[in-house]
């Protein structure tokens, strides 16, 4: 029967974890803004780090000059404009105010 | 999210052709200022433009057409003075260690997915910051950042200039301490909710056996673990029964925690003491399983509104500082710190803060936020403009009269009717029942004792076993979910009420009291109506065209009104203060404006109304010349809601109603028709006689709904028993109330009531439910007979039966209402 006793101590002691998980989510704020954080998931990758002024000027000169042979460079700079933000704007439209 | 003006070339530029700016869409005085193919109106929008192009953020420009805010046009330099002194900071911030510093602001413009991206972002923009983070649904941005290397004012400017100038207001600097009450709800519910999970399981052996099956050592070890689990239970999560019993019965008043607190404390005592003494397995599970749901209930109850805020009054509005002009030097001063006789400066779209005399400029006072009516009212020098007045066009400087706390407005505020909370000694049906309940449960426990009397032990048990069986889990559950549940519904209908005992309330009513600017009427919608020859197409535009170019209120009306989009040129442009404008347009002389001005009282065009004869209502009227004959006037008349008459009608034959109007009485007439019974309609109420209105109708015993929108009515929302503010868009404004509601679902206001009376009786109903179950309980307790198996079985089912009973038949309803 001493078995028992480690498999009940056992098992209580994982849901306590549980239960400690969900105390310390509750302090950490992951239930103050339950909204935000499924629009943010959706953003592309951060801006870099500012890059040096002249090497922008650089690549954007070069990528107008040759806009048609690297075509998969392009929209870059424009995709988060695109089907995301119309995506979440309907999700605003559902949710906000 | 902008201003209309922003979108509009600017009325001060007549000339054609020039480039739009970039970065905030003005028309740009010169062609001087490029980056590229751009061009700016000014070196601020540049800037913040290269800073954005810098740092690849130029998506911002492609989610919305120059979407900024020319640093120039807010007057970045002088606006946000204030954020410079020590005071306003200590209050704005919420930590400051001299390094680091982090605030939250509120930001109303932020609107979609892009914001929060370039919000968040906000690291690029000024390398001070170093986390910036978005609260969509309560549009707050909190950012920690060295305030060394730049001080709040740069911050403040920076979102300012990108399109996001935070709102900081009086209230702000009231701000309290975060409310954490939410906060421990969770706690407590986790921490029921472990203690149920686990009881339960340990307790199976004892459910599964009559007793001897167990191991009695295994028995014993269980016994001690549940005791262990149900302790925190018992001291932490039913804390807050224990302490609302206690306050009721000091006060005299049993309410429905009394029960429930005597329940949980039996059944505590009676499982204790099974448990010690190898009596009896005790009924923790019991125990804990209500205490769980108790709060799930309470969780469910608590239904709230991220964006919506029902304690706003006027500090919510006012602005923390305001520009007072000292012997010629502009400083920025805190607003409670200003004295009758200073000399303020207030700018456009600035508000004014205190009572005050116009001295100086053109007063062109916007009074929305007051009354509710969007259109701005002239003011002269010498005039009196009463605080929440908001100057639209040029500065203005002015006398201060009376201190802020003493206007005549917020005045209102020092009565007592904002510190009492009479509202709450409204009885809840609940706390009404719970009165009679709790003495039936005593003196029942009491007859099942006695009856058992020789044998103690079992007179004990049957006493406590009614205490337990009676507590009113069930009872307590079916007020949340069923209001609970109204509540969401009303919701969906975009009429947010701030608890659920306003659910309640709102079903007692007997009598509703409107106010008219703003509520009946549609604000900003003044019908305008042309009296005189036919228009024609041309004569239109020209008007329209002469109309755009002057800032008066009634100018702008007309050229928002009228129809044409490509406007020809005008040129010889005037305006005469005080008696209108002219211009003169694909060669055609046009003057709008007074009647004696417009015709030059040389023509006689027999439209025009001798002197004198005008209905008063009609002196707003717009008089039109063209090549010198008067064609006709433009008159602008309040516009009442479509769907008004049918709602007082419908209302009228439940309610009584009554009309209470800050106006003179012109629309009399109009009104009499629909509100037909006598001492109906009262007109030049003032605040405070508004607020004294409600009071003397809830002394009379009568049962007031106040609907209001404007800061004028805070007092008769207050006073009233329900106060509902009337709001056009959710996400401005709406004084302290109870309820907010969208003015588009106005005209279902009698279903809203409606269905609080059916909500009112479900809650009955399920009463009944719960009685029901409560008798079944109590047959096997009297009889001595009630196991933990029993209780365990009876006491969840009685709570998820009403739960599901009540969650169903108020979505079958609305459904019937075709609502979800």
């Amino acid at each position: 029967m001493s078995v028992m006793v480690i498999l009940v101590a056992f098992s209580i002691l994982v849901a306590a974890g549980f239960l400690i998980a969900f105390l310390w989510a509750v302090k950490s704020g992951q239930y103050d803004d339950r909204h935000t954080p499924a629009m943010r998931m959706l953003f592309d990758d951060r801006p870099t780090v500012p890059k040096k002024k002249e090497t922008r000027e650089q690549n954007k000169k070069t990528m107008k000059s040759d806009t048609k042979a690297k075509p998969e460079e392009e929209p870059d700079l424009n995709r988060p404009a695109g089907s995301v933000v119309t995506l979440m704007r309907e999700e605003e439209n559902r949710y906000g105010s | 999210m902008k201003i209309d003006s922003y979108n509009q070339p600017h009325p001060n530029d007549s000339a054609q052709g020039y480039p739009v700016c970039f970065h905030c869409g003005e028309l740009c005085a010169t062609t001087d200022i490029i980056v590229g193919d751009k061009h700016f109106c000014c070196k601020g929008c540049r800037t913040v433009y290269e800073l954005l192009d810098a740092n690849d953020l130029c998506n911002y420009y492609k989610l919305d057409r120059a979407p900024g805010v020319s640093p120039q046009e807010f007057g970045a330099d002088k606006r946000f003075g204030y954020l410079d002194d020590a005071e306003v900071q200590k209050q704005l911030l919420d930590f400051n260690d001299g390094r680091t510093a982090k605030a939250t602001f509120f930001i109303p413009e932020m609107h979609c997915a892009a914001c929060i991206w370039l919000l968040e972002n906000l690291y690029t923009l000024n390398p001070a910051v170093t986390q910036s983070k978005v609260n969509f649904l309560k549009k707050e941005l909190t950012v920690t950042w060295h305030i060394t290397d730049s001080p709040l004012r740069e911050l403040v400017t920076l979102l300012a200039s990108i399109g996001y100038e935070p709102r900081i207001n009086l209230q702000d600097l009231e701000r309290q301490a975060e409310d954490t009450s939410n906060k421990s709800l969770y706690y407590k519910i986790g921490i029921a909710g472990f203690a149920f999970g686990n009881i339960m399981l340990l307790s199976f052996p004892e459910y599964l056996s009559s007793g001897g099956a167990v191991d009695p050592w295994l028995r014993k070890m269980f016994g001690y673990i549940i005791l262990i689990l149900a302790l925190p239970v018992m001291i932490y999560s039913a804390s807050e029964y224990w302490q609302s019993a206690w306050k009721g019965l000091r006060k005299g008043i049993v309410n429905m925690d009394v029960p429930i607190s005597l329940g949980i404390f039996t059944l505590f005592i009676r499982s204790t003491y099974e448990i010690l003494t190898q009596s009896g397995a005790g009924f923790f599970d019991s125990m804990t399983g209500l205490v769980f749901l108790l709060l799930i209930g309470k969780i469910f109850q608590k239904k709230t509104y991220d964006t919506l805020s029902f304690d706003r009054n006027y500090k919510a509005y006012f602005p923390v500082s305001v520009t007072r002009l000292t012997g010629g030097e502009e400083i920025s001063t805190p607003v409670g710190n200003l004295h009758p006789k200073d000399r303020i400066l207030i700018r456009n779209h600035e508000l004014v803060p205190a009572d005050a005399v116009l001295i100086r400029g053109s007063g062109n006072i916007d009074y929305s936020f007051v009354t509710g009516e969007s259109d701005p009212v002239k003011k002269e020098i010498g005039d009196e403009i009463f605080a929440g007045g908001r100057q639209v066009g040029g500065a203005i400087e002015l006398d201060v009269v009376r201190e802020v706390s003493q206007s005549y407005l917020t005045r209102l505020w020092n009565n007592d009717t904002f510190t009492q909370h009479s509202k709450n000694s409204m009885v809840t049906l609940a706390n009404q029942v719970s009165k009679y309940f709790t003495a039936v449960v005593i003196f029942l426990a009491f007859v099942a004792g006695l009856y058992w009397l020789p044998d103690q032990h079992l007179a004990l048990k049957a006493f406590t076993a009614v205490l337990i069986v009676a507590c009113p889990c069930a009872l307590a559950l079916s007020t949340p979910f069923a209001l609970g549940s109204a509540l969401r519904i009303f919701g969906r209908r975009k009429f947010f009420l701030r608890n659920t005992e306003i659910a309640e309330t709102l079903a007692k009513i007997d009598t509703i009291v409107f106010d008219k600017t703003g509520t009946l009427t549609r604000p900003g919608q003044a019908r305008i109506r042309f009296t005189g020859e036919q228009l024609d197409a041309h004569q239109q535009v020209w008007i329209k065209s002469v109309a755009r170019h002057s800032n008066h209120p009634l100018s702008h009306r007309i050229y928002q009104r009228l129809p044409g989009h490509y406007l020809p040129e005008l040129a010889n442009f005037s305006e005469l203060s005080g008696e209108g404008v002219m211009g003169e347009v694909d060669g055609h002389l046009v003057k709008l404006g007074r009647y004696e001005w417009v015709a030059d009282r040389l023509t006689e065009s027999g439209v025009g109304d001798p002197e004198g004869t005008l209905d008063p209502a009609y002196q707003t009227a717009v008089y039109v010349a063209i090549d010198g004959e008067v064609l006709g006037y433009f008159t602008l008349t309040n516009d009442y809601r479509p769907e008004m008459d049918g709602l007082i009608k419908e209302l009228s034959e439940q309610y009584d109603l009554a009309l209470l109007s800050g106006d003179n009485d012109r629309e009399r007439p109009r009104l009499a028709k629909i509100f037909t019974k006598p001492g109906q309609l009262l007109f030049n109420q003032s605040p405070v006689n508004k607020l004294d209105y409600i009071k003397s109708m809830r002394e009379q015993g009568r049962r007031v709904l106040m609907i209001g929108d404007g800061l004028n009515d805070a007092g008769a929302l207050a006073a009233s028993d329900v106060g509902i503010a009337l709001t056009e868009d959710l996400t401005s404004f709406s004084p302290a109330c109870d309820a907010i509601l969208d003015a588009k679902h106005l005209k279902e206001l009698p279903i809203f009531l409606a269905f609080a009376g059916f909500s009112r009786r479900l809650v009955i109903a399920s009463f009944g439910l719960s009685f029901l179950y409560n008798a079944v309980g109590l047959s096997f307790a009297v009889a001595g007979m009630l196991s933990p198996l029993v209780s365990a079985i009876l006491m969840p089912l009685s709570s998820i039966s009403v739960v599901v009973f009540t969650t169903t038949v108020t979505r079958f309803r609305a459904m019937q209402l075709r609502w979800v």
